[in-house]
């Protein structure tokens, strides 16, 4: 009959064992009591004993080896006996039974019903029924016993407000927002139910009326034809525009480049094998170019924070893009290190998303120069007001044809006004005024671009 | 029927447990010669002589220990330590010993002692005489814990204490020794673990015990007049506790209010505070309040000491709040 | 007050002579093999993870609980310690009963909730083994003023180490007993090492039996190793207590032959002074005093029946029952 030989009990809290050495081989004839190995555990030696007479069958754990106290290290049984390991052994970890979740839900079973009559309501479900309007005479409780707590209230004021009122959860909380009492709406979305644009038509309607009953007396003749509430990217516009001038000291200066290059450049490139992919616009090129000059005057690419002027690593380049609701700035990152139509790509997308609404506020965040360029509404020159917290902003007018005096004599050119913007206190005039005639060099001559940085 | 102090009905009872059960005896320090500091046993040694009533060397692990040793073969020792505060010397003998035994042993060792002892604050004693330490008992298995407010209940409780077969820790109170009250002349007995309602009422129930259930009855009488009635549940036995009567009535009021002298931090008024919210949590029309003991040493001087313990006028405050 | 004697001059013991009967003889040599074997067995159990907890092996003692408790009548008490399989074994425990508490079967004498430490025997009168060290003796002192009280005329004898006597409760016991006349004997066993520490180390006064004295009883140092010599000391202290002539301190000098405890192998006891002491093993001793070399054999081989007995029956006896367990805790 074959004896394990297992890896004694040692301390309490000790879970492994080592075999130091086997004192006898395998085949070896054994007495029970006998020392057949010795065992480590921390750090402290001592001898097995054979639990039984005959013979050392095998050794599972060879010296050195270590194993889980109560494991069987080794086989003593009679000579020639053959056993087989694996029903011998058996199960010799006993396995923790682990936390059966659905099996303590099972025990807990159906929540017991509340007394007949009795509303079982927690003190904060309580609180939060009076501040919804809930009725809770109705509502079944799904806390212990049956009691109702908060998060029953909150499913009942939304099935409430869904169902009774037929009013899009949107439409609530914009009625809520606004004051707007809707139960008063009618609604024109599906099934009658009230939507978005019914509360905001009443929220228009509100304010307008609103604005007439401020009219000041004695204005006679002078009736409000719309009332326009600033909201949104309105409100937007509105607060750092203000807070642009308010914050830095903005001085605007002009020059008047040959924009004869630049054209003839475009109408290359209008004509070349990547035409069919991409349109090279004047704004890539412009973009491109204050890239290479932002990174040649540094200071201009940087912002004020706290009482340290910090220069920008990278440049990013904003771009005004005029859509519905008014002027949106989305940003070309890292616009030094790509290529013309890679910014050309870019712009396309990103102006494409700006007029459908879709920019997402990571496409406006992070610009370290502005460009505008207001050429297509025949401006010329006009003074940009900065984008906050950026230092400099480079206007773009129109291209014209006009006269102009070329070696003495008149002829026909084109020209384009430049106006950029600077703030005072961190670039001084003449340093604005290098930084623009740099920028006119590139636009007059772009095949410069190819060589600078190089 | 007689008025009694609350010491003579402790007397009493002593007397008549030693009479009817030849193995009861008492021993600590100067109960016999003396009888007793609080004069709790007066008389006893002329009736029983020194064999029954022994005057022990100032030694409380000792004795204390050997009470559990004279428990286990036969006998139901009554052992008085002068002050609540000493029973930190025999702890080891009550906690791990005299708790124990039963359990340890399988059910084959009982340990019916007593250990009668007095505290709680108010005659200038200072920090080390003046403790209110039940909290300590109430958190150990295996331990019985008393402490009755009148001399009704004092005769009752210790003849129950005495002739039941578990340890019970009896804290009288030393501001109640003096304290009379109607006991009848017959004997009879308490049952351990019955709460009393001292006074009933609709509005507020005052649950507490020992000394303060004078306060509270105090401040019940001032509050009746105001139209607010209060309920006074002295719970007498605080192991085991009457769960059923502090729900019954925290059931009927709605509103509870937890009075004891001891520290309010980690006082039992915390235990019954969570028991009440767990068991009766949508009957309540608040939260449980507690006025209780601040938890500071007491003090020897006699103003300092009045604010370390609650007043009546903490105990009415309270229930206007709640109101 | 009650009446005192007069303080007795502490005396030495005697030196083991042979006019004990055969019968005590094949008593206390009962009960230290089945120690032996019994410790002896307790490691190969605990080894397989059948015990748990501690284990306090009473091996190299067995003289003292073997002599001191065949000097007991049945109804006398003992008050054990946590190296108490020794003393539970020689007042006449049931092995069976022994084997399954400490393998903590619901069928062992206190039902699987008190283990080594908490061994407990009413019916042999062993008010227990104890986990903390020294309690015993207040215990042990008030049990004979209970007795007292009775009007009995047992004896409480108290087993305890050197280790307890430097706590509070001893010399404030030894006092209480001496005061009252209390019918308690005070066995003090010394094996040296309180878990590691010697009594060099931790003592003023080395000489423990001259504490008897201090507090008014005699105090008695005799070799712990020879079970007739512990065998005729506690009968004289017992017949002193009987007559209600009080307390007696005896020191039985001893040694463990092992550590502390199971996990504790003794790597601070001196290895010449052990192999000293192994030397007078106070099994083989006993054997050696008894002169039918058949008994002696057929009650070796009967108290190894009886332990393969035990230890099968506390295998196959059921585990207690949980639901019982916290169904049945009390209010209180």
């Amino acid at each position: 009959m074959a004896t394990k030989i297992i890896m004694p009990q040692a301390g309490q809290d000790i879970v492994e064992g080592r075999v130091v050495k086997w004192l006898k081989a395998e085949g070896d004839t054994v007495k029970q009591g006998e020392p057949i190995c010795e065992v480590e555990t921390e750090k402290v030696v001592f001898e097995v004993e054979s639990p039984a007479d005959g013979v050392l069958l095998k050794i599972l754990v060879p010296a050195g080896g270590k194993i889980k106290i109560l494991s069987t290290i080794g086989i003593i049984g009679a000579p020639g006996e053959t056993v087989d390991l694996g029903e011998f052994l058996g199960k010799e970890t006993k396995e923790e039974k682990g936390v059966d979740l659905s099996e303590i839900r099972k025990r807990l079973g159906k929540k017991e019903d509340a007394g007949a009559g009795k509303v079982m309501i927690s003190g904060r479900a309580k609180k939060l029924a009076e501040k919804m309007g809930v009725d809770v005479s109705s509502i079944e409780g799904t806390g212990p016993g049956g009691r109702i707590v908060e998060n029953d209230i909150v499913q009942a004021a939304e099935e409430e407000t869904d169902v009774k009122q037929r009013i899009s959860p949107v439409a609530r909380k914009m009625a809520e927002d606004y004051g707007i009492d809707a139960g008063t709406l009618k609604g024109t979305g599906p099934a009658g139910r009230i939507v978005k644009e019914d509360i905001q038509a009443a929220i228009d309607e509100a304010s307008r009326e609103k604005a007439i009953a401020r009219k000041p007396a004695g204005t006679g003749s002078k009736e409000v034809r719309e009332v326009v509430p600033i909201r949104g990217v309105r409100q937007v516009i509105f607060e750092r525009m203000h807070q642009s001038l308010q914050q830095s000291a903005q001085i605007t200066i002009t020059t008047e480049v040959d924009a004869a290059e630049l054209v003839r450049f475009r109408a290359i490139l209008a004509k070349g094998p990547e035409a069919d992919r991409v349109r090279v616009s004047y704004n890539a090129i412009l973009l491109k170019i204050l890239a290479q000059v932002l990174q040649e005057h540094p200071r201009v690419n940087s912002s004020v924070v706290g009482d340290e002027i910090w220069e920008w690593q990278s440049v990013n380049l904003g771009v005004a893009v005029d859509v519905e609701e008014g002027l949106v700035v989305p940003v070309i990152r890292d616009a030094s290190n790509k290529g013309v139509l890679t910014i050309q790509n870019e712009l396309n997308d990103l102006a494409t998303r700006a007029r459908s609404k879709k920019l997402v506020p990571g496409d406006l965040q992070g610009g370290t120069f502005t460009l505008t360029n207001l050429g297509f509404l025949d401006v010329d020159a006009f003074t940009p007001i900065l984008n906050p917290p950026e230092t400099g902003i480079l206007g773009v007018g129109r291209i014209v044809d006009k006269a102009v005096v070329e070696d003495g004599e008149i002829k026909a050119g084109k020209r384009m006004m430049l106006s950029l913007t600077f703030d005072h206190r961190i670039v001084d005039g003449a340093d604005g005024g290098r930084f623009l005639k740099r920028v006119k060099m590139y636009i007059e001559k772009p095949y410069h671009l190819m060589v600078a940085g190089n | 029927m007689a008025e009694i102090m609350y010491r003579e009905a402790l007397n009493r009872a002593l007397f008549e447990e030693m009479r009817r059960d030849p193995h009861v005896f008492v021993m600590g320090e100067n109960i016999g010669e003396r009888g007793g500091s609080y004069k709790v046993t007066e008389g006893l040694l002329k009736e029983f002589g020194p064999e029954r009533v022994i005057d022990t060397p100032l030694a409380e692990a000792t004795f204390t220990g050997a009470a559990v040793g004279a428990a286990l073969v036969g006998t139901r020792p009554i052992v008085e330590i002068l002050f609540v505060d000493f029973t930190t010397i025999p702890m080891d003998a009550l906690i791990n010993q005299a708790a124990k035994f039963e359990f340890m042993s399988g059910g084959q060792g009982r340990v019916p002692m007593v250990l009668r002892t007095q505290g709680g604050a108010g005659n200038g004693l200072a920090a080390q005489h003046s403790q209110s330490l039940e909290a300590l008992y109430y958190h150990i298995p295996g331990l019985k814990l008393v402490m009755p407010s009148s001399p009704y209940d004092a005769y009752g409780l210790l003849a129950s204490a005495i002739r039941d077969d578990y340890p019970t820790i009896f804290i009288e109170h030393k501001l109640l020794y003096m304290t009379k009250g109607e006991v009848p002349e017959e004997t009879y007995e308490i049952p351990l673990g019955q709460a009393d309602i001292k006074k009933e009422g609709d509005d507020v129930t005052l649950i507490t015990y020992s000394y303060m259930t004078l306060k509270c009855l105090e401040a019940a009488e001032l509050l009746e007049k105001e139209g607010i009635s209060v309920e006074v549940l002295d719970l007498r036995t605080l192991k085991p506790l009457d769960e059923e009567a502090i729900l019954e009535s925290a059931r009927k009021t709605g509103r509870v209010i937890i009075v004891h002298e001891a520290c309010k931090r980690g006082g039992i008024g915390g235990d019954l505070a969570a028991m009440i919210s767990e068991e009766a949590y949508d009957d309540l029309d608040g939260p449980v309040l507690r006025v209780c003991g601040k938890n500071t040493q007491i003090p020897y001087n006699l103003e300092l000491e009045k604010v370390c313990i609650p007043t009546v006028e903490e105990i009415v405050e309270a229930v206007l709040k709640i109101m | 007050m009650s009446k005192k004697s007069p303080p007795k001059k502490a005396a030495k013991g005697k030196r083991s002579s042979d006019a004990v009967s055969e019968k005590i003889l094949l008593q206390m040599y009962r009960s230290a093999y089945a120690t032996r074997q019994f410790e002896l067995k307790c490691v190969d159990l605990y080894r397989q993870g059948l015990i748990r907890g501690y284990l306090h092996p009473y091996l190299g003692e067995e003289a003292i609980a073997a002599g001191a408790c065949a000097a007991l009548n049945p109804e006398d008490y003992i008050v054990s310690t946590h190296r108490g399989h020794g003393h539970c074994i020689s007042k006449g425990a049931d092995l069976k009963l022994m084997v399954a508490e400490i393998m903590g079967r619901a069928t062992g004498y206190c039902k699987g909730r008190g283990g080594s430490m908490h061994i407990f025997s009413k019916e042999t009168n062993n008010l227990g083994a104890n986990g903390i060290v020294g309690a015993g003796i207040p215990i042990a002192t008030g049990a004979a003023m209970g007795i007292k009280v009775k009007q009995g005329k047992e004896v409480v004898l108290v087993f305890f180490s050197d280790g307890a006597a430097n706590q509070g409760v001893f010399p404030e016991s030894m006092n209480f007993a001496a005061a009252f006349d209390l019918p308690v004997i005070f066995m003090l066993e010394n094996n040296h090492y309180a878990v590691s520490t010697p009594v060099e180390c931790s003592f003023g006064n080395c000489d423990l039996a001259c504490k008897g004295d201090a507090f008014g009883m005699p105090g008695i140092c005799i070799d712990g190793n020879d079970a007739v010599e512990v065998y005729q000391t506690t009968y004289r202290a017992a017949e002193r207590a009987r007559n209600g002539e009080g307390p007696t301190l005896i020191e039985a000098k001893t040694y463990r032959h092992g550590g502390h405890h199971i996990n504790d192998p003794g790597l601070y006891m001196d290895p010449d002074v052990l192999a000293e002491w192994k030397a007078r093993d106070p099994v083989e001793m006993l054997a050696g005093r008894i002169k039918s070399g058949k008994k002696r054999k057929d009650l070796e081989e009967q108290v190894t029946s009886e332990l393969e007995e035990a230890v099968e029956f506390a295998k196959q006896s059921p585990q207690p029952s949980v639901d019982e367990f916290l169904a049945g805790i009390p209010n209180f």
